[in-house]
């Protein structure tokens, strides 16, 4: 027990007053953090409530164009704006100014739209009843290009950003149609039939949808945005980054000579490695709570929303336990195989960025495609970012992460026997 | 009055992985309590190589180590606490103070802290590095990195140091500091192994010299003893030189 406790003073001590490897464990990942959470909380936004500025000409100054502009506004994801410098907009301005970059979309409701819907709704319903079957056929006619509601786009949109505004053009103009289809379906009945109960079709929802809870747990407040991706992310990959100092301390002490000196002695030589293993796993549970008041407090303060993280602290504590072993153990294994200091950093810096890429790190696995999304479950970053969403995310308790949990700590069992035997043959030969 | 041996180097070879030839070869010598050993050699002799197994670093391909007559093998752990041991290069932490230092590898051996603070105060005394003492070893002169290398294998008081070229490389004043107490804690009851290439400061500082040269013991005996039975020899030097045919650094 005096052996493991002088080798946990003694790593304390010289990693307290190893600058570089401060830097690395907790000013680095915190900067991570902020900087991919600031930068990737607009791309974020695209899945979620956002105001994309949006160049509206209204031209037609009547219903279609008055249902059209309060359709846009309903989806919450477009500023309207309907003059550019000061002055209304025109189709030909608008095309330039989204062509230029300034919007990222224009949407263009041609004069007397209106007057030819209810035109046409009004010959097709007087067809219908006409008796010739000519008259009645069912061909109707396309309406001319310039009868047609135009939308034109930033070339760097992207495409479910394009999907959207087709949604809302083809839902506006669709529920147009065939609401004055059905008033003038009405007024014709009206001449033949008198009529008691007049009914308001534009309120009117025969079926309809409604959002439910996908578990009991589930908290609707729960968005995954930048802050729920990039707090947890983030610290999978500064705690697998402890590899660095921690397999350079290893590195050192056999530079140093210390390593030899230590086999010399009477303690048990597992009992000195185990003292590092226990500091860099409280190094590891640090760097968790300092990224959790990041994500609490800081981003907050930076205008981001707060880090959710659910309410089972037992299983939080259970991931940011085992996410630190698997991370330690890792570094014991960078540590006793390269003998370098140079190879030790070459190898292990490009493979913990492997195994971020592959965790879902930098982009969350579901954007990956699905060979990805497959290779992506070997990588322990990606267990542990699992379990951290479960817990925050899906309100996850223990059983939800118990297996992630697992396997980062076998992942840290198999290095931590890896080295074992590693360093057991290298006495030998 | 009969000397009782302390350490027993019987048959003892070594070789490395890849090396057709030993690194150590069929080695066999006596050493006596309370003496001062001096296995001198030129580099590559293989000096290193026999005090790593006479440790207990390496095991031997063949033959055997007995200390106090155990064999050191089958009774490393508890052989270690009687063993100290100076490595050639500086085995310290170079962002720890020198007494950080040694309250670590004191409390590896398993002292009590009385005990260690009386010893480390006692140490960086005599090895004049009382002002030293709360400053960081990378801010230390290589002579005073060499004195701390040489207290921190000594805090537990061992029955018997093994000294890998402990004066290479430093000053006059910090060599005669570290001869002195070495010599000091010989009086004391300390048995000393204690390799070099240094011929006259071994001259002058063992009872006892072996010079070894391509893995094999050449000759030994007390330094006088040897001069006298090589032919045109004044010193120490001559009669290495013929051993070894080799200059020396």
């Amino acid at each position: 027990m005096k052996t493991f406790l002088a080798s946990i003073k003694k790593e304390f001590l010289v990693l307290l007053r190893d600058r570089s490897g401060l830097g690395i464990l907790f000013i680095m990942p915190l900067a991570l953090v902020v900087i991919m959470a600031l930068v990737q909380d607009g791309p974020y936004k695209n899945f979620q409530k956002s105001e994309y500025p949006m160049i509206f000409v209204d031209n037609d100054k009547d219903t279609v164009g008055a249902v059209v502009e309060r359709n846009i506004r309903d989806a919450h994801i477009f500023k309207i704006n309907t003059e550019i410098d000061g002055v209304p907009a025109t189709e030909k301005m608008a095309r330039e100014a989204v062509s230029q970059g300034k919007y990222r979309a224009g949407v263009v409701v041609p004069a007397g739209l209106s007057k030819y819907l209810r035109r046409n709704a009004r010959i097709l319903v007087a067809k219908t009843f006409s008796g010739f079957p000519e008259a009645g056929s069912s061909h109707v006619p396309k309406p001319p290009d310039s009868m047609n509601v135009k939308y034109f786009l930033d070339p760097l949109t992207t495409f479910s950003f394009k999907n959207t505004i087709i949604y809302i053009l083809e839902k506006s103009l669709s529920s147009l149609i065939s609401q004055t289809l059905t008033i003038n379906y009405y007024k014709h009945f009206e001449n033949f039939y008198p009529v008691e109960n007049k009914i308001n079709f534009d309120s009117c929802q025969i079926i309809g949808m409604q959002e439910i809870s996908a578990s009991s747990t589930y908290n609707a407040d729960v968005v995954f945005n930048s802050v729920q991706h990039n707090v947890p992310a983030w610290t999978m990959f500064a705690m697998f980054f402890i590899f660095l100092p921690l397999a350079g301390s290893i590195i050192k002490e056999r530079d140093y000579g210390t390593f030899i000196r230590l086999r010399f002695m009477p303690g048990s030589f597992s009992t000195l490695i185990a003292g590092k293993v226990f500091l860099y796993t409280i190094v590891g549970c640090i760097q968790f709570l300092m990224m959790l008041a990041a994500g609490r407090s800081l981003l907050p303060a930076l205008g981001l929303p707060a880090l959710i993280i659910g309410h089972s602290y037992a299983a939080i504590a259970a991931t940011v336990l085992a996410a630190s072993l698997a991370a330690t153990g890792f570094g014991v294994l960078i540590g006793t195989f390269f003998s370098t200091h140079q190879q030790m950093v070459t190898f292990g810096s490009i493979s913990v960025i492997i195994l971020a890429a592959l965790g879902g790190i930098f982009v969350p696995i579901y954007i990956m495609s699905k060979t990805m999304a497959k290779i992506s479950k070997y990588s322990p970053l990606e267990w542990g970012l699992n379990a951290f969403n479960e817990i925050f995310l899906h309100q996850g308790t223990f059983i939800n992460i118990y297996l992630d949990s697992l396997k980062l700590l076998l992942f840290a069992s198999t290095a931590f026997l890896l080295s074992f035997l590693y360093y057991k043959y290298k006495r030998i030969h | 009055m009969e000397k009782e041996i302390i350490i027993q180097v019987d048959k003892l070879s070594k070789y490395y992985k890849g090396n057709s030839y030993p690194a150590v070869d069929d080695v066999s010598f006596a050493i006596n309590r309370n003496e001062i050993f001096g296995l001198l050699g030129p580099n590559g002799a293989g000096k290193t190589t026999l005090l790593s197994v006479m440790c207990g670093l390496f095991k031997p391909d063949s033959g055997h180590v007995l200390i106090n007559g155990s064999i050191l093998h089958q009774h490393l752990k508890s052989l270690k606490k009687i063993i100290g041991i100076v490595p050639q290069d500086i085995a310290l932490y170079p962002t720890l103070t020198a007494r950080e230092n040694l309250i670590f590898f004191g409390n590896v051996y398993g002292l009590s802290r009385k005990f260690l603070d009386d010893k480390i105060d006692q140490c960086l005394a005599i090895l004049e590095l009382e002002k030293s003492k709360n400053k960081r070893i990378n801010t230390f002169s290589g002579g005073m990195k060499r004195r701390i290398n040489i207290a921190a294998g000594l805090l537990h008081e061992p029955e018997i140091l093994f000294l890998d070229e402990p004066t290479v490389g430093i000053d006059i004043h910090s060599k005669k500091v570290i001869i002195d107490y070495l010599k000091d804690i010989n009086k004391k009851g300390t048995t000393i192994l204690y390799t070099s290439h240094l011929i006259a400061e071994a001259e002058d500082f063992c009872s006892y010299i072996a010079i070894m040269d391509q893995g094999k013991i050449k000759t030994g005996g007390k330094p006088a003893d040897l001069i006298r039975s090589y032919e045109k020899t004044q010193n120490l030097e001559d009669v290495f030189l013929q051993l070894t045919e080799k200059s020396l650094p």
